[in-house]
């Protein structure tokens, strides 16, 4: 199963700063955060190195996974519509059989 | 872990044996880590994979847009041919 098909390259790329970006680069770099405290190190002042390169992973990863969820809401969008418009009926507004 | 003690000293091993290998399984191991003298391959390691991994997250962006845009005039173009 690949990630991003090729169809998902119709759809409008979510911006680069998007809650999926923002989210998992927070949580990398509370783990290089955590990192520095299991090591005994200075939480906040030490290994600034890994505290990026763990931010910048998070953000590619979750950048990809908006994507992917932006892609599958789109699928699932497009086939609820395309049944909505191939049973008019069940979803004819106004004519129904109990008259709401 | 006591009860099994108990066990071993039950089924008549007598005479303990020493334990061979001294060692223990512990989750903490502290390392003596010199974090006075910076590791610069490294940190050079860390800054390149991140720079790399920004430009190539901007290029990647950058080429979702121009095919987006790319695929809605076509999208645009085909509709206006049949009209």
């Amino acid at each position: 199963m690949v990630l991003l098909p090729d169809e998902s390259r119709s759809l409008p790329p979510p911006p680069l700063l998007n809650k999926g970006t923002v989210w998992f680069g927070f949580s990398g770099w509370l783990a290089a955060l955590l990192d520095n405290a299991f090591n005994q190190r200075p939480v906040l002042r030490a290994g600034v190195h890994r505290q990026i390169l763990f931010a910048t992973l998070g953000c590619f990863v979750g950048y990809q996974l908006v994507k992917r969820a932006e892609y599958v809401h789109a699928k699932v969008d497009r086939e609820l519509l395309e049944y909505i418009r191939h049973h008019p009926v069940d979803f004819h507004a106004g004519k129904g059989t109990l008259g709401w | 872990m006591a009860a099994g003690l108990r066990a071993v000293r039950r089924w008549g091993l007598a005479a303990a044996a020493p334990p061979r290998l001294a060692f223990t399984r512990s989750a903490s191991v502290v390392k003596k880590g010199n974090n006075g003298q910076p590791n610069w391959l490294g940190v050079g390691m860390a800054f390149g994979t991140s720079a790399a991994l920004w430009g190539f997250l901007i290029k990647e962006h950058n080429e979702d847009e121009m095919e987006y845009e790319r695929r809605k005039r076509e999208r645009r173009h085909k509709c206006e041919g049949c009209s």
